[in-house]
């Protein structure tokens, strides 16, 4: 990821924690709703897991023949058709000091440690599982 | 800026954004964005783990096992109540719940417990979803008006 980018993020990071938001749960709930618009049918969160959040769904909603699960969390994507709505997976490995995702039963660790055994077992109930730890 | 004003900029806004990919995107994103902040509400009053399941003609359902309609709320209210006024969470002037904005978007809202569906707004569900409803405690389902032609 790009520095300037990064600290951009880190910049709005901080001032969401100073507004006293939730990260986890808006940053979970950004990824459930990328889900959805890119065509998953089911879609969960849990978010009694914590300090971790998964959103699992139905399908791999985040990479594709052309773009690896990694690129999708190291760059800033515009929705197709619009000017200003970004997807989600690069606020949450700017704001997470872990992310891992669950496909087609392996776990790819993006950033950080791995999540306690408890976390796992969840995430691998789901075909495809982006799991966070904002701590 | 009146209440009703406020919801219905929410479509508003999505509708100018998303106006050129054309009608069936417009739908989909919408319906992302309002099952969305229905989650967000619903983690918010303290529920572990929410599921929002799409179907096929356009319905979405919102599910877990506690309803958390009934939480986190500054007094006790019918459940029709909670979807015909802007409702902010307790202690917070600026925040609100976002069943208003639901009702004033879609054309069918209902909610499911178990067996029964009390309709808040349309026609109820088709049979075929109520299979789909059944496997939460609870359920708030609802459907936009592009999905029902």
């Amino acid at each position: 990821m790009d520095n300037q980018l990064l600290s951009e993020l880190r910049v709005e990071r901080a001032q969401l924690l100073t507004e006293g938001v939730d990260l986890s749960m808006i940053l979970g709930v950004s990824l459930a709703q990328d889900a959805m618009a890119l065509g998953a049918q089911c879609i969960c969160v849990e978010a009694g897991l914590r300090p971790w959040m998964l959103v699992g769904a139905d399908r791999d909603w985040i990479s594709s023949a052309t773009l690896s699960v990694a690129e999708a969390f190291d760059n800033m994507m515009l929705w197709p058709g619009t000017s200003k709505y970004f997807r989600s997976e690069v606020r949450v490995f700017a704001f997470a000091s872990a992310v891992c995702v669950w496909k087609e039963g392996v776990v790819h660790r993006l950033s950080g440690g791995l999540p306690p055994e408890v976390v796992r077992e969840a995430a691998s109930k789901y075909a495809f599982t982006v799991g966070f730890n904002c701590e | 800026m009146s209440k009703q004003f406020s919801a219905d900029r929410l479509w508003l806004v999505h509708l100018r954004e998303f106006n050129a990919t054309g009608k069936r995107d417009i739908a989909r994103h919408l319906r992302a964005v309002l099952g969305a902040v229905l989650m967000a509400d619903a983690i918010r009053c303290g529920v572990q783990a929410v599921e929002a399941t799409v179907t096929e003609d356009g319905w979405v359902l919102i599910g877990s096992e506690t309803e958390w309609l009934q939480l986190n709320l500054p007094q006790p209210m019918e459940s029709c109540e909670l979807f015909r006024r802007l409702i902010h969470w307790p202690g917070d002037s600026l925040r609100t719940r976002h069943e208003f904005h639901v009702a004033t978007a879609s054309s069918d809202v209902f909610i499911g417990r178990g067996d029964s569906i009390e309709l808040i707004k349309g026609v109820p569900p088709p049979h075929l979803i109520r299979e789909a409803v059944r496997r939460h405690a609870f359920v708030l389902g609802y459907r936009l008006p592009f999905d029902t032609a």
